[in-house]
């Protein structure tokens, strides 16, 4: 096994037990937990096994295993962007509420 | 608080119809939100004063006098402890307004470009023909000399909210604007900075409301050209108005 190997295994299997905690702590939800164990055991079954790649690049109709993951990996970050930056938008959203809701109460009181 | 306007005639005893203009003006609110225009906002709020008697700044986080300047000219203001944007402030200026019994809410930006003869244009088809919404359009009048770039963004913006609100209107990003009480209290606002003005043309034609376009003036100055929006500006707003039009819906 090469070195490369066994570091992200091992960040694999750490994220895992911090998904299992977070889980047990209710922090995120049924489906969080699922896709994120989901996401990060395929993580180690693909360095493990590379070969696995391939089937992923037939699959998609793309030449190299390689080449699969990277743009599996592509649209995974994308969605992921989308979805912080919908988050931020909602977290603004609630902060404006915040300071509107500040605003007229000290108007109000005076 | 100050809700009265110095008319020459003050100290007189109105009469049934003066008090009735003095009542039919109790309800009309001028809502102007405001984001450092200290050098702007007197003058404005001054100038509304003679014509509107209820003015509500929204100092919406600014770091200069704006705040000061405009309580000094007898508006009423709100404070926003940050700045949360130009939509954020005049939906803080409308639910204040409204919970205060407004029945017609104009609003009128702070850096000058508007002209106070217009508000009662404005109000005139809510107040007397039953219309929900007025809209200031600077391209119903041919004495506007509007930049050529920023002509073509706003006709752009003419042209995205026609295919995507379904909604047919000469000027999109006009501040200028007179809403019912019935109106203001049914459309969701949610776009904090500018893509309000696309939310606000959606939620007419999405709630249906009965709107006119009314011709207004707009007064650029180099003042008013620095304050305003970039045109490289306009794919930031239609990302942003989409992305909110998408979760809405």
């Amino acid at each position: 096994m090469l070195p490369i190997q066994v570091i992200i295994v091992l960040f694999a299997l750490f994220t895992l037990t911090r998904v299992v905690r977070r889980f047990h702590e209710r922090e995120i939800s049924l489906g969080g937990f699922l896709a994120w164990t989901a996401f990060w055991t395929g993580v180690g079954v693909l360095v493990l096994a590379p070969v696995a790649t391939k089937w992923l690049a037939r699959l998609l109709g793309v030449g190299r295993g390689a080449d699969a993951v990277f743009y599996v990996t592509l649209v995974a970050l994308c969605y992921f962007c989308f979805r912080l930056q919908l988050k931020t938008r909602d977290l603004e959203h609630q902060i404006t509420q915040l300071v509107r809701r500040l605003a007229i109460e000290r108007m109000s009181d005076r | 608080m100050s809700l009265r306007s110095n008319s020459a005639g003050e100290d007189e005893k109105p009469n049934g119809a003066s008090r009735r203009e003095e009542d039919r003006q109790q309800g009309l609110f001028v809502i102007v939100p405001a984001y450092n225009e200290e050098l702007s906002v007197g003058e404005v709020v001054r100038k509304i004063k003679r014509k509107v008697p209820n003015v509500v700044v929204v100092d919406d986080g600014s770091t200069d006098g704006t705040g000061r300047v405009a309580s000094d000219a007898g508006a009423i203001v709100l404070t926003h402890l940050i700045n949360r944007g130009q939509g954020a402030a005049l939906k803080t200026g409308m639910d204040f307004s409204l919970a205060r019994g407004a029945e017609i809410i104009v609003t009128f930006d702070g850096d000058g470009q508007h002209d106070v003869e217009d508000i009662q244009a404005l109000v005139a088809p809510v107040r007397e023909e039953g219309f929900d919404a007025a809209l200031g359009s600077r391209f119903l009048r041919d004495d506007n000399r509007v930049p050529p770039v920023r002509k073509r963004t706003l006709k752009l913006g003419v042209l995205f909210t026609r295919i995507v609100s379904r909604i047919r209107v000469t000027d999109t990003h006009n501040g200028l604007r007179a809403f019912s009480r019935r109106a203001a209290l049914r459309l969701r606002m949610n776009e904090d900075r500018m893509a309000h003005a696309s939310e606000i043309l959606d939620e007419i034609a999405r709630l249906r409301l009965r709107y006119r376009e009314v011709p207004t003036r707009v007064l650029y100055s180099p003042y008013s050209l620095r304050k305003g929006q970039r045109s490289t500006a306009a794919l930031r707003i239609a990302y942003d108005f989409l992305v909110g039009k998408l979760r809405k819906d």
